[in-house]
């Protein structure tokens, strides 16, 4: 994997209305691995996903991607996908019209890529049912396309899994298991705490807004064989 | 600017112009509507006028507009006399302050967090919806005039005077000169619209969309009660400038502070953006 991508967090902190919500977080995050992150609600999963995007800016502390500063050298990470909170897109459009909007701000991909993309997450890119017909399942299937459609060099997945069926959340690891052999970085977070084992290389386990944990996991080579 | 920015930049653009603007579709049918009815109904009232000889002739196209985009005279206080809030000038306002309530602030949130991610930087975003709120007011404005004019079409009487005698009964008003009307007639209200939803926009960031929508429009209801140059709502009104009446708001003057203070809407509004924090929508 040539030019890996880069995160490096430093001191990352973030109160809101007095309220600390991230305190003093250090990481290395390198591209070619799955970062896990775990820890109980509010405990600020969401928020430091939230920051590395550039979505919040940080009251103390540096992001750095890739040796740029994120919030002086650059407002968000230059290649990101994400799928934080409920993935709402416009309803009365397709799937495959839905991403295409999506894909019509960077432009880096054609419809060739998102069909497939939609292929690989499990929805059919002919589909004429629009957003709104879409059980949940699907509306996640598709918040997942439109995070990783791009292949991009981060990837950020908020429980990706939650609402997906058995079928589903393999495909979801069959699609991060690729994304890492392409050299990207991904964040995800997970309540399950056997199948964030399973996908991760590394967990961080996050409390009250701190880092309390830090687990590399080994053994991963016997998993990915299998994947691949 | 580097190329790939404009380029990106212009996309998201078009992206905003796009399904911003065909979000507001229902919108831009009630005005056209409302526009149409306003029209019917001073049809009406005047034939019923030259009915009882208040009125000598219908009204003509100039006649439309001083009816559906002028405003109120100046409200003076008197014991026998109530104020009413122009009706037909607030239904303007707040579909105009509908219009560009949401789309900013729902585009923060879903697919619009990964738009905003994509858009490479959050000055290209906040310019981006503030041309998109322009091109809301001009469109919403655009179908007032449609309105009117398929109005005057259908109604048939091709005049393109102002009656004095009609705006003196109907509107209780004299002008003392037509000269420009119809430029100050697009120009005015336009610029003031333009002026307020980029402060309702900037507002919402603040306070949220329901509120910033209140108090810009609770400062349009003060405008309308007290003539002051200082109340900006007041150069919405072509009822309410020196141009047209005697003891009216300067118009000009009324045209460059709006345009200053838009330009420092969108300035504060984009440096503040810089530092918002795009949390979860309770």
């Amino acid at each position: 994997m040539e030019n890996k991508v880069n995160i490096s967090i430093n001191a990352l902190s973030k109160n809101i209305k007095k309220v600390t919500i991230l305190d003093d977080i250090s990481m290395e995050l390198e591209g070619g691995k799955i970062y896990g992150l775990k820890g109980k609600n509010g405990s600020g999963k969401t928020m430091l996903m939230r920051a590395i995007c550039g979505l919040i800016i940080p009251t103390g502390g540096t992001i750095s991607i890739n040796g740029e500063l994120l919030g002086k050298d650059i407002s968000f990470p230059r290649s990101v996908g994400i799928l934080i909170e409920n993935p709402a897109f416009i309803s009365n459009y397709t799937g495959m019209k839905n991403l295409q909007v999506l894909a019509s701000i960077q432009k880096r991909i054609g419809d060739a890529d998102i069909r497939k993309t939609l292929e690989d997450v499990g929805l059919n890119p002919d589909d004429k049912r629009t957003y709104k017909k879409y059980s949940l399942g699907m509306k996640q299937r598709l918040g997942i396309a439109g995070a990783i459609m791009e292949k991009p060099d981060v990837v950020i997945l908020d429980e990706p899994i939650n609402a997906l069926d058995e079928s589903g959340a393999l495909q979801v690891r069959e699609i991060l298991s690729e994304l890492k052999l392409n050299g990207s970085v991904i964040i995800l977070a997970c309540h399950d705490a056997e199948e964030l084992e399973f996908l991760s290389d590394e967990i961080f386990t996050i409390s009250e807004g701190k880092i309390v944990g830090h687990n590399v996991l080994e053994d991963k080579k016997v998993a990915e064989e299998i994947l691949v | 600017m580097t190329r790939k920015c404009k380029s990106n930049f212009l996309r998201l653009l078009h992206n905003d112009l796009k399904y911003g603007t065909k979000s507001n579709w229902i919108k831009f049918a009630i005005a056209f509507l409302f526009t149409v009815t306003c029209c019917m109904f001073f049809y009406k009232s005047v034939a019923i006028k030259i009915v009882s000889q208040k009125v000598k002739e219908l009204p003509g196209l100039f006649d439309y507009i001083v009816y559906v985009l002028g405003g109120m005279k100046e409200y003076i206080q008197a014991k026998d006399k109530t104020f009413d809030v122009p009706f037909i000038w607030a239904t303007f306002q707040l579909l105009v302050g509908f219009a560009v309530l949401t789309y900013p602030i729902r585009d923060l949130e879903g697919r619009g967090m990964a738009i905003l991610v994509n858009s490479e930087n959050r000055r290209n975003w906040w310019i981006s919806k503030c041309i998109w709120t322009v091109i809301q007011v001009l469109c919403i404005y655009a179908i007032i005039w449609a309105g009117i004019i398929v109005s005057f079409i259908v109604i048939g009487n091709y005049s393109f005077t102002l009656n004095q005698d009609i705006c003196a009964e109907m509107i209780g008003i004299s002008l003392k000169s037509t000269s420009g009307l119809i430029l100050f007639a697009i120009v005015l209200p336009v610029i003031s619209s333009i002026m307020f939803a980029l402060a309702q926009m900037s507002l919402s960031l603040i306070i949220g969309p329901m509120f910033s929508l209140t108090l810009v429009f609770a400062y349009q209801v003060i405008s309308s009660y007290v003539m002051s140059a200082f109340l900006l709502g007041n150069y919405s009104m072509i009822l309410r400038c020196d141009r047209f009446v005697k003891s009216g708001v300067n118009a000009n003057i009324g045209i460059i502070a709006e345009l200053c203070i838009s330009a420092i809407f969108v300035i504060v509004g984009s440096i503040y953006f810089q530092k918002y924090d795009v949390l979860e929508k309770e």
